[in-house]
Formats: structure tokens, C-alpha cells, sequence
């Protein structure tokens, strides 16, 4: 799988990175307090870093689940697809992040929980890899995934 | 082995904060292709021998 939007997303996150860091607030009539702005923009960063960290786990279980594609395909077959679609919810948020940096849009919290949403997480499973080493691999990278899978809702679920 | 295992556990609980998360992620991701590098590595060292042995 080439995971494209990596990229984008490392670049959204150095993006929010220098805008937390240069943002001056001012106190104006009809303008938000300052504390909700810089509040808005660090929750933003979060939620561009748990993209980039989604993405990295991703990554290690795309590789690990790889080595096994020849030797059990029916494996392959049955957490292959749950893994790009965990990839395709992460792009979607992604962008939503960008888009809400960009121009102030508010719906990037749902596109998040959809991360978390997109499989039912123990589906991903070892199970079914023959050999020992490989299942070693792929059990410890999808352990990973799902962790990071697990602290979007606490991140993303409640008012922050 | 070992040593992975433990990894692997210590990664499963990435606690709350987005930092720990981030720096886990990559930890993993270097970690899987790290041993998965070293399992080709062996495989290919134990075709070497098997290939020697057989001639």
C-alpha cells in the first residue's frame, strides 16, 4: 500500500507547529476569547499528530502483514482490506484537518472518530498466520494500531 | 524474540497523551521494519548454509 498522504499530513503538522508558535492574539469585539483560539489551534496539532501516528502504525502493519501475503493469502485477504480501510479514514481526517486550519471549518472532530469507527478492532488479528515468527510481527505491529486506534475517542471523543 | 516482545508490549499501552502516542508510533514502525529486516536476513543466511551443506 503507498501511503501517500503521509506526507501531506507531516506537512500539515509542521504547518500547525509554526502557527501555534507565531499566533498573536488580540482581544476585538465579536472575536473569540484567546484562550479558545490557541485551544482550537493545539487541539488541531493533536489532532494533525494522531493522523501522522495513525499513519506510522499503519505503515508497520501494512509491512508486517506484507511478509505473510505469499505464505497465507487468505490471511492476507481477510486484514488487508481492513487496514486501507483504516488508511482511507485517516487521509479523509487528514484533509479535514487541513481544511479546517485553512479556513476555520468545524466537522474535523467526526472525520476523526471515523478512525476509530472504521473496523471493528478485533478483527485485527493475528490469528491465521502460520508461522511463529511472522505471527510475532504481525500480532506486535497490530497491538500498536489498535492502541493508537483506541486513544482517538479519549483524545477526540468528549469536549476538548 | 524476546527483546520484540517487550517492545511490543510496552508499545500496546501508549497512555493518553498525543506526544506518547506520536513517539510510539514511529518507535513501532522502525521496531517492525527493524525485525522483520532481521528475519530476512536470517531466512537468507539459513538458505546460504542449507545451499553450502547441499553441495
Amino acid at each position: 500500500m503507498k501511503l501517500k498522504s503521509r506526507y501531506l499530513v507531516s506537512a500539515l503538522a509542521m504547518i500547525l507547529l509554526v502557527s501555534a508558535g507565531c499566533r498573536h492574539n488580540t482581544t476585538a469585539a465579536g472575536q473569540p476569547p484567546p484562550s479558545a483560539a490557541v485551544t482550537t489551534v493545539a487541539t488541531l496539532l493533536d489532532a494533525s499528530n494522531t493522523c501522522v501516528t495513525v499513519e506510522d502504525g499503519l505503515t508497520a502493519a501494512d509491512h508486517a502483514i506484507d511478509q505473510v501475503k505469499m505464505s497465507d493469502p487468505e490471511y492476507y485477504a481477510k486484514v488487508g482490506p481492513l487496514i486501507k480501510k483504516i488508511s482511507a479514514a485517516n487521509a479523509a481526517a487528514a484533509q479535514k484537518v487541513k481544511l479546517a486550519k485553512d479556513t476555520g471549518a468545524t466537522d474535523w472532530k467526526p472525520a476523526m472518530l471515523a478512525i476509530a469507527s472504521s473496523v471493528n478492532v478485533s478483527d485485527l488479528s493475528a490469528a491465521g498466520v502460520k508461522n511463529p515468527t511472522s505471527q510475532a510481527i504481525v500480532q506486535a505491529s497490530l497491538a500498536g494500531l489498535v492502541a493508537i486506534i483506541n486513544t482517538i475517542n479519549q483524545n477526540f471523543g468528549g469536549t476538548k | 524474540m524476546q527483546e520484540f516482545d517487550d517492545f511490543a508490549a510496552s508499545v500496546s499501552t501508549v497512555g493518553n497523551s498525543v506526544a506518547d502516542m506520536k513517539t510510539k508510533g514511529e518507535a513501532l514502525k522502525k521496531a517492525v521494519d527493524k525485525k522483520i529486516s532481521e528475519v530476512g536476513q536470517q531466512a537468507a543466511s539459513d538458505t546460504a548454509i542449507t545451499q553450502v551443506g547441499a553441495a
